[in-house]
């Protein structure tokens, strides 16, 4: 191995390391930041859900706008930001290749932050589109659009001087994950608002959209980390690994084939759903290896995952995604469906992938990625011990809420007696219980915010006396 | 080297393919579809025939429903509520009256801004119009859920009017009627005004209807005798 002026591999470790420092903290910040907005919208709108006459008066707190700004800083600012952070800094480690030019990245999540602050406020003032998790204006597109190229073509820059082969998983799926998502997001705005087609055709290509963004876009990035971080942090080798291939491959493909199962029964071919359907079932063969892969590696080495705060949160998010894999399979069938369709159980399908495995999963990166890099770790692990256990009660009080709420919603709806009045007004528990568990994850991600600002603060505090002290250098 | 090729070819396959069998054999079978003019209808032996020499359906908006939708739109009322209506066995739509017939593909292409719809917090509004036809009705609901059905979760949207001064000689014309007695009722001398964006979101609302024929969808519960 032979990487730039490094002498033993824990010298090239902290190249690696300073070499992507200031982008990654860059989007570390962001990405508490937007989360933290994220759980006051998700919050305000939990409330509504109960007092819907609350905010009311402003029609930039109106319900669908919070619903809309709840959405777009999730994935667009959550998300988004806390995958350049990690999946960078993964790849720059598992290909042994400091990371040049780490301004250009700088700059683009200086301008992908831009347009994610004018989607808000044009979301604010009306400008959003009809469609979920895209509504973030069109005219705000191109600038997010300008600054992912930026960051691929940064991308390009540093790896093709890759010393490593793409030998591992982890590299497949983070590979995979960034190719993809730009030309989902191109495809998207294409048909629905640069040379929008009309009617279903739009509908079509809405639901393909959030389908890939969820399985091609947030689902590689966050299982890249998974097998990146298990078999380290648990110091075991996966489990079955010569399966991973194969669970890549057939997770992918049959994902990005189901996408239209959103759309059974409704006025579009009857083949498209079917199709979809078909690849969704399929999901069972991934489904079976990443539990085989994952689960079975974390349990074959407990005691570590009892007391590794990182690997705890991993863990939890694989689980809450390989039982996500299954609750979309059953959602594919169509008698569920019957019940399903239009009912809650899809918003809380979305909170446990969004919630239940991505952050849960990124949580855990966060809480190793932060003080590897600053070097410096927690006095205490109270807090960030804390933090699991309140977000972990949290989803799980929020998922219980909503696919109770969705099934109760279901039912009824076969009652042709029931009005809708009355449905809605019975679902006044299920709605204080999700506000209970909003509210805790509300807490639970300002905790989170808390305790990496609070690392930060730390070592600077560590680290200035000695600028006082010492001559300054000025290659620090 | 081989490796790393493999694994792009790969990639780019994956995408492609499900953008191919999904969307541009979509766009294959549906970007074809034209108004009509055509529409089965049972002739007096009780059969099916091809009747020509219906409106050209589905209609266009006017141009201040057009509006109107668009309104809907930024307001996120699809948050709520769907515009589609399922076949028998996958529910009971045409039984609760959300349509006379399922919806069909024909029904949306003049539309550029789709709001099927994928949650039923309130009902499907496909029909809204021939189901409820007060313009009353419809701004009084807009401006607050409350007074026309009381513990409603539908937010209220008092933004969307003015409350002005009564003087004793204007006309209060256009101006919301209260039931009698009815605690969001303003006091005398004031009156609730619906804005422009108001009645064009109504007068929307008041043309969502497909209760219309076309060759591929047959009003099956017409219970009007047209
Ligand atoms: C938070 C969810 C929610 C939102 C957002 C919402 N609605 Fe509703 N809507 C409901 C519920 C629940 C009902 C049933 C109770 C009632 O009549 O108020 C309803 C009923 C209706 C009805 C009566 C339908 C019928 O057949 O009785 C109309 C019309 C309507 N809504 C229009 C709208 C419009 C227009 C908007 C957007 C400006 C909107 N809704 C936004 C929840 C919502």
């Amino acid at each position: 191995m032979s990487v730039s002026s490094a002498g033993s591999p824990h010298d090239s470790l902290n190249t690696i390391d300073n070499s992507i420092n200031k982008a990654v903290f860059y989007f570390i910040l962001s990405a508490i930041t937007w989360l933290a907005l994220s759980s006051l919208l998700g919050l305000i709108g939990g409330i509504k859900t109960v007092i819907p006459s609350f905010l009311s008066t402003n029609e930039g707190f109106t319900f669908g706008r919070i619903q809309a700004m709840l959405n777009t800083t999730l994935l667009m600012g959550w998300c988004s930001n806390a995958i350049f952070a990690v999946a960078f800094w993964i790849m720059a480690r598992l290909s042994s290749t400091p990371i040049k030019h780490g301004g250009i990245l700088l700059i683009a999540g200086v301008i992908w932050n831009i347009a994610l602050s004018l989607a808000l406020i044009g979301i604010f003032i009306g400008d959003l589109t009809a469609y979920s998790w895209m509504e973030f204006p069109s005219y705000t597109s191109g600038i997010f659009l300008l600054a992912y190229t930026l960051i691929a073509v940064w991308g390009i820059v540093t790896y093709r001087h890759k010393q490593n082969d793409y030998s591992y998983v982890s590299q497949w799926y983070i590979l995979g994950g960034l190719l993809w998502f730009p030309w989902i997001f191109v495809i998207g705005q294409f048909f629905i608002n640069w040379v929008p087609v009309r009617g279903v055709l739009q509908s079509i290509v809405h639901a393909w959209y959030i389908n890939n963004v969820f399985y091609l876009w947030l689902c590689p990035i966050a299982l890249g980390a998974c097998y990146y971080f298990i078999p380290k942090l648990s110091n075991t080798a996966i489990r079955s690994y010569h399966l991973s291939a194969l669970a890549f491959w057939t997770f992918v493909l049959f994902a990005s084939w189901s996408g239209l199962t959103y759309l059974i029964g409704g006025p579009v071919p009857v083949w498209l759903t079917t199709t979809s359907i078909v690849f969704a079932v399929s999901l069972i063969i991934p489904a079976l290896i990443f539990y085989t892969n994952l689960i079975g590696t974390a349990l074959s080495s407990f005691s570590q995952f009892k007391n590794n705060l990182a690997l705890k949160f991993i863990i939890f998010g694989s689980a809450a995604f390989i039982l996500h894999l299954f609750v979309k399979m059953g959602l594919s069938i169509r008698s569920v469906d019957a019940l399903a369709h239009f009912t809650m159980i899809y918003e809380a399908h979305h909170w446990h992938l969004i919630y239940g495995f991505f952050s849960m999963v990124f949580f855990g990166a966060f809480y190793y990625l932060v003080p590897t890099l600053l070097k410096h770790s927690y006095k205490s692990n109270v807090l960030p011990n804390f933090n699991f256990v309140l977000s972990a009660l949290g989803i799980i009080i929020l998922l219980v809420a909503l696919y109770g709420a969705g099934w109760q919603q279901g039912t009824q709806f076969a009652n042709a007696e029931l009005s809708f009045l009355q449905i809605a007004n019975d679902l006044t528990f299920w709605m204080q219980l999700k506000l209970v568990g909003l509210t805790i994850l509300f807490i639970a991600n300002l905790l989170f915010a808390f305790n990496v600002v609070a690392l930060l603060l730390s070592k600077l505090l560590d680290v200035l006396p000695n600028f006082s002290n010492d001559e300054i250098n000025p290659n620090t | 080297m081989k490796h790393f090729s493999i694994l792009l070819f790969g990639i780019f396959i994956v995408l492609t393919s499900s953008f191919l069998g999904l969307i541009s054999s979509s766009l294959n079978q549906l970007g074809g579809l034209k108004q009509s003019t055509e529409s089965l209808e049972l002739d007096d032996a009780g059969e099916l025939v091809l009747v020509d020499g219906d409106p050209l359906y589905p209609m266009k908006l006017s141009g201040s429903s057009e509006q109107g939708h668009m309104e809907y739109v930024k307001l996120g009322c699809v948050n709520c509520h769907s515009q589609q209506v399922r076949r028998e066995e996958l529910g009971n739509d045409l039984q609760r009256g959300f349509g006379q017939r399922v919806s069909v593909p024909r029904d949306f292409i003049l539309q550029s801004n789709m709001v099927l719809g994928y949650s039923r917090l309130g009902p499907d509004l496909s029909s809204v119009g021939s189901r409820k036809s007060d313009l009353n009705w419809h701004l009084m609901h807009l401006y607050n859920p409350q007074i026309t059905s009381p513990g409603s979760l539908m937010p209220p949207f008092p933004f969307l009017f003015e409350t002005i001064k009564i003087s004793e000689v204007a006309a209060t014309s256009g101006a919301l009627e209260f039931p009698e007695g009815s605690p969001y009722a303003p006091e005398n001398g004031i009156a609730i005004i619906p804005s422009r964006r108001a009645v064009a979101l109504v007068e929307y609302l008041l043309n969502l209807d497909i209760n219309y024929n076309l060759p591929e969808a047959v009003v099956t519960k017409n219970d009007t005798g047209e």
